[in-house]
Protein backbone atom coordinates (compact mmCIF):
# COMPACT_ATOMS: atom_id res chain seq x y z
CA UNK A 1 0.00 0.00 0.00
CA UNK A 2 1.38 3.43 -0.94
CA UNK A 3 1.72 6.04 1.74
CA UNK A 4 -0.21 9.30 1.21
CA UNK A 5 3.04 11.19 0.77
CA UNK A 6 4.31 8.71 -1.84
CA UNK A 7 1.01 8.80 -3.72
CA UNK A 8 1.10 12.60 -3.76
CA UNK A 9 4.70 12.61 -5.01
CA UNK A 10 3.78 10.17 -7.76
CA UNK A 11 0.89 12.35 -8.82
CA UNK A 12 3.08 15.47 -8.89
CA UNK A 13 5.78 13.68 -10.90
CA UNK A 14 3.17 12.40 -13.32
CA UNK A 15 2.30 16.00 -14.16
CA UNK A 16 5.77 16.30 -15.70
CA UNK A 17 5.31 13.20 -17.89
CA UNK A 18 2.92 14.51 -20.48
CA UNK A 19 4.46 12.78 -23.49
CA UNK A 20 5.63 14.36 -26.70
CA UNK A 21 5.32 18.12 -27.14
CA UNK A 22 6.42 18.73 -30.73
CA UNK A 23 4.28 17.73 -33.71
CA UNK A 24 7.08 15.44 -34.92
CA UNK A 25 7.21 13.68 -31.55
CA UNK A 26 3.43 13.38 -31.47
CA UNK A 27 3.43 11.86 -34.95
CA UNK A 28 5.98 9.27 -33.86
CA UNK A 29 4.28 8.43 -30.58
CA UNK A 30 0.93 8.05 -32.36
CA UNK A 31 2.41 4.91 -33.93
CA UNK A 32 3.64 3.47 -30.62
CA UNK A 33 1.05 0.75 -30.37
CA UNK A 34 1.02 -0.14 -34.07
CA UNK A 35 2.50 -3.59 -34.55
CA UNK A 36 1.13 -4.78 -37.87
CA UNK A 37 -1.34 -2.00 -38.72
CA UNK A 38 -4.14 -4.43 -39.57
CA UNK A 39 -6.60 -2.70 -37.27
CA UNK A 40 -6.13 0.57 -39.15
CA UNK A 41 -8.84 1.18 -41.71
CA UNK A 42 -7.43 1.52 -45.22
CA UNK A 43 -9.21 3.21 -48.08
CA UNK A 44 -8.44 1.00 -51.08
CA UNK A 45 -11.07 2.74 -53.20
CA UNK A 46 -8.87 5.74 -53.89
CA UNK A 47 -6.09 3.64 -55.45
CA UNK A 48 -5.72 3.10 -59.20
CA UNK A 49 -5.10 -0.62 -58.87
CA UNK A 50 -8.41 -0.97 -57.05
CA UNK A 51 -10.24 0.77 -59.91
CA UNK A 52 -8.50 -1.41 -62.51
CA UNK A 53 -9.31 -4.61 -60.64
CA UNK A 54 -12.91 -3.52 -60.24
CA UNK A 55 -13.26 -2.80 -63.96
CA UNK A 56 -11.67 -6.18 -64.76
CA UNK A 57 -14.26 -7.89 -62.58
CA UNK A 58 -17.09 -5.89 -64.14
CA UNK A 59 -15.85 -7.00 -67.58
CA UNK A 60 -15.97 -10.57 -66.28
CA UNK A 61 -19.69 -10.11 -65.66
CA UNK A 62 -19.93 -8.91 -62.05
CA UNK A 63 -22.27 -6.07 -61.11
CA UNK A 64 -20.28 -2.95 -60.09
CA UNK A 65 -21.27 -3.19 -56.41
CA UNK A 66 -20.31 -6.88 -56.34
CA UNK A 67 -17.02 -6.14 -58.08
CA UNK A 68 -16.32 -3.41 -55.51
CA UNK A 69 -16.98 -5.81 -52.64
CA UNK A 70 -14.80 -8.56 -54.13
CA UNK A 71 -11.95 -6.14 -54.94
CA UNK A 72 -12.00 -4.67 -51.40
CA UNK A 73 -12.03 -8.15 -49.86
CA UNK A 74 -9.18 -9.34 -52.07
CA UNK A 75 -7.06 -6.29 -51.27
CA UNK A 76 -7.77 -6.75 -47.59
CA UNK A 77 -6.79 -10.42 -47.73
CA UNK A 78 -3.54 -9.50 -49.51
CA UNK A 79 -2.81 -6.91 -46.84
CA UNK A 80 -3.18 -9.53 -44.10
CA UNK A 81 -1.00 -12.04 -45.95
CA UNK A 82 1.69 -9.41 -46.54
CA UNK A 83 1.70 -8.62 -42.81
CA UNK A 84 1.86 -12.37 -42.11
CA UNK A 85 4.94 -12.64 -44.33
CA UNK A 86 6.58 -9.63 -42.63
CA UNK A 87 5.97 -11.14 -39.19
CA UNK A 88 7.48 -14.37 -40.40
CA UNK A 89 10.66 -12.91 -41.83
CA UNK A 90 11.17 -10.29 -39.12
CA UNK A 91 10.41 -11.85 -35.75
CA UNK A 92 11.27 -10.01 -32.57
CA UNK A 93 15.06 -10.04 -32.37
CA UNK A 94 16.85 -12.24 -29.88
CA UNK A 95 18.98 -10.25 -27.45
CA UNK A 96 22.20 -12.21 -27.92
CA UNK A 97 23.92 -10.57 -24.95
CA UNK A 98 21.12 -11.48 -22.59
CA UNK A 99 20.70 -14.93 -24.07
CA UNK A 100 24.38 -15.89 -23.83
CA UNK A 101 25.21 -14.09 -20.59
CA UNK A 102 27.27 -16.36 -18.31
CA UNK A 103 25.75 -15.73 -14.90
CA UNK A 104 28.54 -17.23 -12.73
CA UNK A 105 30.98 -15.00 -14.64
CA UNK A 106 28.79 -11.95 -14.05
CA UNK A 107 28.61 -12.85 -10.37
CA UNK A 108 32.41 -13.04 -10.14
CA UNK A 109 32.77 -9.70 -11.96
CA UNK A 110 30.26 -8.03 -9.65
CA UNK A 111 32.04 -9.34 -6.57
CA UNK A 112 35.34 -8.09 -7.95
CA UNK A 113 33.89 -4.65 -8.60
CA UNK A 114 32.32 -4.39 -5.15
CA UNK A 115 35.52 -5.33 -3.30
CA UNK A 116 36.75 -1.83 -2.59
CA UNK A 117 33.38 -0.15 -2.47
CA UNK A 118 30.52 0.15 -0.03
CA UNK A 119 28.35 -2.24 -2.02
CA UNK A 120 27.16 -5.10 0.18
CA UNK A 121 26.95 -8.76 -0.83
CA UNK A 122 23.15 -8.69 -0.71
CA UNK A 123 23.11 -5.72 -3.12
CA UNK A 124 25.39 -7.64 -5.50
CA UNK A 125 23.05 -10.60 -5.31
CA UNK A 126 20.01 -8.49 -6.04
CA UNK A 127 21.74 -7.05 -9.14
CA UNK A 128 22.58 -10.60 -10.20
CA UNK A 129 18.95 -11.58 -9.72
CA UNK A 130 17.91 -8.80 -12.15
CA UNK A 131 20.34 -10.19 -14.75
CA UNK A 132 19.09 -13.73 -14.17
CA UNK A 133 15.45 -12.69 -14.51
CA UNK A 134 16.13 -10.83 -17.73
CA UNK A 135 17.97 -13.87 -19.17
CA UNK A 136 15.16 -16.19 -18.09
CA UNK A 137 12.58 -13.95 -19.81
CA UNK A 138 14.68 -13.78 -22.96
CA UNK A 139 15.13 -17.54 -23.13
CA UNK A 140 11.48 -18.17 -22.34
CA UNK A 141 10.53 -16.32 -25.53
CA UNK A 142 12.70 -18.80 -27.43
CA UNK A 143 14.86 -18.46 -30.51
CA UNK A 144 13.92 -17.00 -33.91
CA UNK A 145 11.73 -19.94 -34.98
CA UNK A 146 9.81 -19.86 -31.69
CA UNK A 147 9.30 -16.13 -32.04
CA UNK A 148 8.16 -16.12 -35.64
CA UNK A 149 5.69 -18.93 -34.88
CA UNK A 150 4.17 -16.90 -32.07
CA UNK A 151 4.17 -13.69 -34.16
CA UNK A 152 2.36 -15.38 -37.07
CA UNK A 153 -0.13 -16.92 -34.68
CA UNK A 154 -1.18 -13.44 -33.59
CA UNK A 155 -2.35 -12.78 -37.15
CA UNK A 156 -4.43 -15.87 -37.85
CA UNK A 157 -7.63 -14.26 -36.62
CA UNK A 158 -7.12 -11.51 -39.22
CA UNK A 159 -6.56 -14.15 -41.90
CA UNK A 160 -9.69 -16.02 -40.82
CA UNK A 161 -11.75 -12.85 -40.94
CA UNK A 162 -10.40 -11.64 -44.30
CA UNK A 163 -10.78 -15.00 -46.10
CA UNK A 164 -14.32 -15.51 -44.89
CA UNK A 165 -15.16 -12.00 -46.05
CA UNK A 166 -13.64 -12.68 -49.48
CA UNK A 167 -15.39 -16.01 -49.80
CA UNK A 168 -18.70 -14.43 -48.80
CA UNK A 169 -18.27 -11.60 -51.32
CA UNK A 170 -17.58 -14.09 -54.13
CA UNK A 171 -20.33 -16.53 -53.26
CA UNK A 172 -22.98 -13.84 -52.87
CA UNK A 173 -22.03 -12.62 -56.35
CA UNK B 1 -4.01 -17.60 -69.77
CA UNK B 2 -0.61 -15.87 -69.54
CA UNK B 3 -2.19 -12.56 -70.60
CA UNK B 4 -4.75 -12.89 -67.84
CA UNK B 5 -2.04 -13.61 -65.30
CA UNK B 6 -0.09 -10.57 -66.50
CA UNK B 7 -3.16 -8.33 -66.28
CA UNK B 8 -3.54 -9.38 -62.65
CA UNK B 9 0.08 -8.82 -61.73
CA UNK B 10 -0.43 -5.31 -60.27
CA UNK B 11 -3.07 -6.57 -57.81
CA UNK B 12 -1.30 -9.67 -56.64
CA UNK B 13 1.99 -9.09 -54.93
CA UNK B 14 4.83 -11.02 -56.55
CA UNK B 15 5.76 -14.28 -54.82
CA UNK B 16 7.53 -13.42 -51.60
CA UNK B 17 9.96 -16.23 -51.17
CA UNK B 18 12.41 -16.88 -48.40
CA UNK B 19 16.13 -17.20 -48.99
CA UNK B 20 16.76 -20.69 -50.32
CA UNK B 21 13.29 -21.17 -51.75
CA UNK B 22 13.10 -21.79 -55.47
CA UNK B 23 11.04 -19.37 -57.53
CA UNK B 24 10.85 -21.82 -60.43
CA UNK B 25 9.35 -24.43 -58.09
CA UNK B 26 6.82 -21.86 -56.89
CA UNK B 27 5.89 -20.93 -60.47
CA UNK B 28 5.68 -24.59 -61.54
CA UNK B 29 3.29 -25.32 -58.69
CA UNK B 30 1.20 -22.26 -59.65
CA UNK B 31 1.10 -23.21 -63.32
CA UNK B 32 0.08 -26.75 -62.37
CA UNK B 33 -2.87 -25.39 -60.42
CA UNK B 34 -3.80 -22.89 -63.13
CA UNK B 35 -3.86 -25.63 -65.76
CA UNK B 36 -6.60 -27.35 -63.77
CA UNK B 37 -8.95 -24.41 -64.29
CA UNK B 38 -11.76 -25.11 -66.74
CA UNK B 39 -12.75 -21.49 -67.28
CA UNK B 40 -9.80 -19.23 -66.42
CA UNK B 41 -11.02 -15.77 -65.47
CA UNK B 42 -9.20 -12.95 -63.62
CA UNK B 43 -10.98 -13.81 -60.38
CA UNK B 44 -10.26 -17.52 -60.66
CA UNK B 45 -6.61 -16.86 -61.36
CA UNK B 46 -6.36 -14.50 -58.39
CA UNK B 47 -7.91 -17.14 -56.14
CA UNK B 48 -5.66 -19.91 -57.41
CA UNK B 49 -2.62 -17.71 -56.76
CA UNK B 50 -3.74 -17.31 -53.14
CA UNK B 51 -4.28 -21.06 -52.92
CA UNK B 52 -0.76 -21.73 -54.13
CA UNK B 53 0.57 -19.33 -51.48
CA UNK B 54 -1.33 -21.26 -48.79
CA UNK B 55 0.36 -24.47 -49.96
CA UNK B 56 3.71 -22.77 -49.52
CA UNK B 57 2.83 -21.59 -46.05
CA UNK B 58 1.92 -25.17 -45.11
CA UNK B 59 5.33 -26.32 -46.36
CA UNK B 60 7.11 -23.56 -44.40
CA UNK B 61 5.28 -24.25 -41.14
CA UNK B 62 5.90 -27.98 -41.52
CA UNK B 63 9.63 -27.32 -41.83
CA UNK B 64 9.35 -24.97 -38.83
CA UNK B 65 7.96 -27.77 -36.68
CA UNK B 66 11.20 -29.69 -37.13
CA UNK B 67 13.22 -26.49 -36.56
CA UNK B 68 11.34 -25.83 -33.32
CA UNK B 69 12.38 -29.23 -32.12
CA UNK B 70 16.01 -28.63 -33.09
CA UNK B 71 16.04 -25.23 -31.40
CA UNK B 72 14.60 -26.73 -28.26
CA UNK B 73 17.17 -29.56 -28.24
CA UNK B 74 19.97 -27.03 -28.73
CA UNK B 75 18.67 -24.99 -25.81
CA UNK B 76 18.63 -28.03 -23.53
CA UNK B 77 22.25 -28.68 -24.43
CA UNK B 78 23.32 -25.07 -23.97
CA UNK B 79 21.53 -24.84 -20.62
CA UNK B 80 23.49 -27.87 -19.47
CA UNK B 81 26.63 -25.72 -19.84
CA UNK B 82 28.68 -28.74 -20.85
CA UNK B 83 30.02 -30.49 -23.90
CA UNK B 84 27.47 -32.52 -25.78
CA UNK B 85 29.47 -35.74 -25.53
CA UNK B 86 29.96 -35.29 -21.76
CA UNK B 87 26.31 -34.57 -21.26
CA UNK B 88 25.21 -37.57 -23.24
CA UNK B 89 27.68 -39.77 -21.42
CA UNK B 90 27.17 -38.56 -17.86
CA UNK B 91 23.43 -38.30 -17.98
CA UNK B 92 23.21 -41.53 -19.96
CA UNK B 93 21.16 -39.56 -22.41
CA UNK B 94 20.62 -40.80 -25.94
CA UNK B 95 19.84 -38.54 -28.88
CA UNK B 96 16.29 -39.84 -28.94
CA UNK B 97 15.94 -38.98 -25.23
CA UNK B 98 17.15 -35.51 -26.04
CA UNK B 99 14.62 -35.31 -28.87
CA UNK B 100 11.87 -36.41 -26.50
CA UNK B 101 12.88 -33.73 -23.99
CA UNK B 102 13.04 -31.18 -26.78
CA UNK B 103 9.57 -32.20 -27.89
CA UNK B 104 8.28 -31.77 -24.35
CA UNK B 105 9.82 -28.30 -24.07
CA UNK B 106 8.57 -27.16 -27.46
CA UNK B 107 5.13 -28.79 -27.15
CA UNK B 108 3.30 -25.48 -26.77
CA UNK B 109 4.96 -23.96 -29.83
CA UNK B 110 4.51 -27.14 -31.88
CA UNK B 111 0.80 -26.87 -31.14
CA UNK B 112 0.87 -23.26 -32.33
CA UNK B 113 2.61 -24.35 -35.56
CA UNK B 114 -0.10 -26.99 -36.03
CA UNK B 115 -2.73 -24.31 -35.62
CA UNK B 116 -1.01 -22.21 -38.27
CA UNK B 117 -1.04 -25.18 -40.67
CA UNK B 118 -4.67 -25.88 -39.86
CA UNK B 119 -5.52 -22.23 -40.58
CA UNK B 120 -3.95 -22.52 -44.03
CA UNK B 121 -6.02 -25.63 -44.74
CA UNK B 122 -9.17 -23.78 -43.71
CA UNK B 123 -8.21 -20.86 -45.94
CA UNK B 124 -7.64 -23.28 -48.83
CA UNK B 125 -11.10 -24.72 -48.30
CA UNK B 126 -12.61 -21.22 -48.51
CA UNK B 127 -10.65 -20.53 -51.68
CA UNK B 128 -11.66 -23.86 -53.26
CA UNK B 129 -15.33 -23.16 -52.57
CA UNK B 130 -14.96 -19.68 -54.06
CA UNK B 131 -13.26 -21.07 -57.18
CA UNK B 132 -16.01 -23.66 -57.57
CA UNK B 133 -18.61 -20.95 -57.19
CA UNK B 134 -16.99 -18.73 -59.87
CA UNK B 135 -16.51 -21.74 -62.17
CA UNK B 136 -20.08 -22.91 -61.70
CA UNK B 137 -21.47 -19.43 -62.34
CA UNK B 138 -19.52 -18.98 -65.55
CA UNK B 139 -20.70 -22.41 -66.76
CA UNK B 140 -24.25 -21.52 -65.77
CA UNK B 141 -24.03 -18.21 -67.64
CA UNK B 142 -22.72 -20.00 -70.74
CA UNK B 143 -25.53 -22.56 -70.55
CA UNK B 144 -28.15 -19.83 -70.08
CA UNK B 145 -26.71 -17.99 -73.09
CA UNK B 146 -26.96 -21.15 -75.18
CA UNK B 147 -30.50 -21.82 -73.99
CA UNK B 148 -31.50 -18.22 -74.73
CA UNK B 149 -29.99 -18.46 -78.21
CA UNK B 150 -31.84 -21.73 -78.73
CA UNK B 151 -35.15 -20.19 -77.59
CA UNK B 152 -34.54 -17.19 -79.85
CA UNK B 153 -33.94 -19.51 -82.81
CA UNK B 154 -37.11 -21.46 -82.00
CA UNK B 155 -39.08 -18.22 -81.75
CA UNK B 156 -37.73 -17.12 -85.12
CA UNK B 157 -38.65 -20.41 -86.75
CA UNK B 158 -42.19 -20.03 -85.41
CA UNK B 159 -42.31 -16.51 -86.89
CA UNK B 160 -41.21 -17.62 -90.35
CA UNK B 161 -43.59 -20.60 -90.45
CA UNK B 162 -46.18 -20.15 -93.19
CA UNK B 163 -49.64 -19.65 -91.76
Amino acid sequence: MLSRLKALTNRLNAQKSTGSNTSHGKRISSKNSIKHGLNVKVDFKSSDTYASLKSLLVKQGCYPFEAADIATSLFNYRRVMDAYYESYIQPEEVDEFNWNMHLPGVHRALEEMSKDSEVTASETLSVLRVFARSQRDERRRGGPVFRRTVDCHKLIRYQRHSISRLSKAIRSE
Amino acid sequence: MNDLVKSLAPFLSSPKLLPGESESEFQASLEGLLSELENPSPLNIALVTQLNECLWWIKRHTVDKELLLHESMARILSDADNFIDDLLEKAELTVSDLRARGFKDAAKHLKIADELIHRQYQTMRHLQRSIDSVDFKSRLIKRMDLELADLKNKALTIDVKPS
